[in-house]
């Protein structure tokens, strides 16, 4: 269960690495 | 403590002290009872250990991992665009919202017999219940995403006589991105609950599966590590 959980916290992260992408900077950045 | 060195240290600590406390306390706890039920931190370290090294663990992520990386890449081919046109053309909204949002609240487990019915005990099931549970969140969210783009965006473009389909690629998109993105981690996390549940009954194979396994063996820290 706690491997579940470490992985189910790498796909997030990973997931939330999108948000560094470059057409999406500008909207945090402003 | 201040400066460059004051900041990542406020970060991190606190929640290491957390993660410490609880094994501290989990450890002293069985020790102290010498629960039959519950393993110490460290059994399930060594339980977890010899899974992956004779490469039972490792077998059983990248199942899970599989199935999630199809049902879930499937739900994003999906969702994105579906959602994108619900938001963008009223009519299409109208009509296929009542029936997602009908579809939406029902539980990815109670679609397991119908997956087992329609799909067999392999691969496909899974899949199929990972891409249901997935789909929706990120459908709901995209849409809702190009609903409320900022009014001033949309104006803006339309000042410059931009065409639909141009406003559409270069405005609506752009300003929709990190609503996808939110609805791609929420379908990610529903889509990992949704793999173990699967796992536990249909299939033979996955980290679900090694739970319901070694539950039924005496080796009752795997349970807890990957249970490994």
């Amino acid at each position: 269960m706690i491997i579940i959980g470490l992985i189910g916290l790498l796909l997030d992260s990973g997931t939330r690495l999108l948000e560094g992408l470059r057409p999406l900077r500008w909207r945090y950045v402003r | 403590m201040s400066g460059a060195i004051g900041e990542p240290v406020r970060r991190v600590v606190p929640p290491l002290l957390v993660l410490a406390a609880a094994v501290a306390v989990w450890w002293a706890v069985v020790s102290a009872t010498r629960s039959a039920i519950f393993p110490t931190p460290w059994q399930v370290v060594t339980g977890a250990w010899e899974l992956a090294e004779d490469g039972t663990l490792w077998e059983h992520i990248g199942a899970s991992l599989f199935r999630v990386g199809v049902g879930f890449g499937l739900a994003v081919l999906v969702a994105v665009p579906f959602g994108l046109w619900m938001g963008w053309v009223l009519a299409a909204y109208r009509t296929f919202n009542p029936v997602f949002q009908m579809l939406r609240p029902i539980s990815p487990i109670a679609w397991i017999p119908l997956a087992i019915l329609w799909f067999g005990v392999g691969d496909l099931s899974p899949i199929f219940l990972i891409f249901i549970s997935s789909v929706f969140p990120m459908m709901v969210q995209t849409t809702s995403g190009v609903h409320t783009i900022e009014r001033r965006y949309l104006r803006a473009a339309a000042n410059f006589g931009v065409s639909r389909t141009v406003l559409f690629r270069r405005v609506v998109i752009p300003a929709v991105l990190p609503e996808i993105i939110v609805g791609m981690r929420i379908g990610i996390g529903v889509a990992w609950l949704v793999v173990v549940a699967a796992e536990m009954i249909a299939l033979r194979s996955g980290l679900g599966y090694l739970i319901m396994d070694s539950r039924a063996t005496p080796a009752i820290a795997t349970t807890w590590s990957s249970p490994a």
